[in-house]
């Protein structure tokens, strides 16, 4: 027998989860050695580049999938439009994977229109997968219909992109048991039903979330996680919701896009422990007022900052005054050239040179300047 | 101080001496290292080329625990593309006796790095009769074996 042929069932199974499944599955026709090798991978990844539907996909699957021999589904990934499968074949699928002790599960049902389409529901028993340890969704059309009682005791790593809620309470409930969580990535679509994103986590340490007004006028957030180490922000949103984020002690890494002060500060607010941020701040407003007095930042000592709004030499200002520690700078301007930005000037006034530009700034670096109209070579 | 050396043996009967905490990376080398301490171990089954070979794969991915936090000498990057061109370099044939030498000695990153640059060379192949081509493998199955099976197992493109 040939050198690769000899090699034992657990080798060959292992080089396969290296391929991508249909090479996988083509490996079933080169001898009788190799006939139902694939059968024992516990990788399955389909990827769909066509709108229409896929009956021959869906026949392969709707076959193969309950033949799998492997005892533990490591990854199932289904990539596809809606039109490719029908919800409840992809329901019936996933409902077999977590028969079959699912570890990763990563659906991206993408649909073009909000309407005419029905939603697509995942079985219930995903909402107490005890093998889970990873779950993404992607698409509208998948609804998020979370049972009352949830318990996803292994989910370590949570991306919901753009998915549907059935109530205002279900992204509560599905966070309410998941005491392994660690990174959470959520992004919304306009119509996704809840007002208020809660999320209250002990154990999660990244997080990355848009803070937005959505569709509806009053918007509530609650965000508590103290393990927290790294948060992604972005917020788009204009006053006027309720806005509670607790303490994060122990971020040391955050990157913040904001569009008002008031969102600005409740957000420094919270992470005065931070050693790296990166900031991108959008007011329109002609406001002064940066945040308020006794925000310090004293272990933080990277600061990247976008300039991108007229008052951001303030912002710096008010920054190194208020990071004794810095020892890296890093300015960039924004590719966004239609924007008018006043020249940043140190206003004279000021009483001290800050602490950090003295004792402990190493580096400084600026980026993106293309030079004023008149400064350019024409 | 003078690291602990121990001593490997090829089927030839060349002795390699190793550092201990190279050799390590072995969970097998590492459990007989405990048990039969100061004995030069005959791996019997490895000739010297591949012995050596795997001897040079455990040295760069040795992690140096005598000295501060950054005491290893490659970060992960370098570490990954080291692995590349390291499996690149490797025919066929040899590639194999890798593999099953870093099963045998259970040294878990040398397989997966083995494994995967099997895998995409079967990826890298056109069609079953080029993956059958490649790795010298008979078909043993008849014509109507083999439309069977493509009917049953018509994975669509």
């Amino acid at each position: 027998m040939d050198r690769i042929s000899g090699l034992s069932d657990e080798l060959l199974v292992k080089i396969l989860s290296f391929v991508p499944t249909e090479v996988a599955v083509s490996t079933s026709i080169l001898s009788k050695r190799w006939k139902c090798v694939w059968m024992w991978v516990p990788k399955l990844e389909f990827v769909m580049n066509h709108f229409g539907p896929d009956i021959s996909l869906q026949d392969f699957i709707n076959k193969n999938l309950p033949l799998l021999r492997a005892p533990v589904i490591e990854k199932f990934r289904l990539q596809c439009f809606s039109k490719s499968f029908r919800p409840e074949d992809i329901n019936h699928w996933v409902g077999i994977t977590i028969s079959r002790c699912i570890v990763e599960l990563d659906i991206n049902y993408f649909s073009f229109c909000h309407k005419e389409e029905l939603a697509m529901l995942l079985p219930s028993s995903l909402y107490t997968c005890k093998s889970l340890v990873t779950l993404k969704l992607t698409g509208h059309r998948i609804l998020v219909d979370v049972p009352r009682t949830v318990s996803l005791p292994s989910l370590k790593t949570m991306l919901l992109h753009e998915v549907t809620y059935s109530t205002e309470d279900s992204l509560r409930l599905l966070l309410s048991y998941c005491p392994l969580l660690e990174d959470l990535v959520i992004s919304r679509d306009g119509n996704d039903n809840i007002r208020g994103i809660v999320i209250i986590s002990p154990s999660l340490q990244r997080l990355t979330l848009p803070i937005d007004g959505g569709t509806s006028d009053s918007n509530e957030y609650v965000i508590v996680t103290p393990s927290l180490k790294y948060v992604k922000v972005k917020n788009y949103a204009a006053e006027g919701f309720s806005y509670l984020v607790a303490h994060m002690p122990k971020v040391e890494e955050a990157d913040i896009i904001a569009e008002n002060q008031y969102h600005l500060e409740k957000i420094f607010e919270s992470i005065t422990s931070v050693k790296r941020l990166s900031l991108c701040v959008w007011v329109n407003e002609e406001k002064e007022y940066m945040y308020h007095d006794g925000i310090y930042f004293s272990h933080l000592e990277h600061l990247k900052l976008c300039i991108s709004f007229d008052y951001w030499s303030m912002l710096l200002f008010r920054l190194l005054q208020d990071s004794p520690n810095l020892r890296v700078l890093k300015l960039y301007v924004s590719c966004d050239d239609s924007r008018k930005y006043e020249a940043g000037s140190w206003n004279n006034n000021q009483s001290s040179v800050p602490e950090c530009l003295l004792e402990s700034l190493e580096s400084f670096e600026f980026a993106g300047y293309r030079g004023r109209p008149e400064e350019r070579i024409s | 101080m003078s690291k602990k050396m121990i001593v490997l043996k090829s089927s030839e009967g060349v002795s390699f001496v190793v550092e201990e905490a190279v050799a390590r990376q072995s969970k097998i080398i590492s459990f007989l290292v405990e048990e039969f301490p100061d004995r030069e171990l005959p791996l019997t089954n490895m000739t010297s080329e591949i012995l050596r070979k795997t001897i040079e794969y455990c040295k760069k991915h040795v992690v140096e625990d005598d000295g501060g936090g950054d005491s290893s000498s490659s970060s992960s990057g370098d570490l990954k593309e080291w692995d590349v061109k390291f499996v690149a370099e490797i025919d066929q044939p040899r590639l194999m006796d890798l593999l099953m030498a870093a099963n045998y000695l259970d040294i878990p990153s040398l397989l997966d790095v083995t494994c995967q640059k099997v895998a995409d060379t079967i990826a890298a192949c056109n069609d079953e009769k080029e993956i059958r081509a490649t790795f010298n493998i008979e078909n043993d199955f008849t014509e109507e074996e083999v439309e069977a099976i493509r009917m049953e197992n018509q994975y669509p493109i």
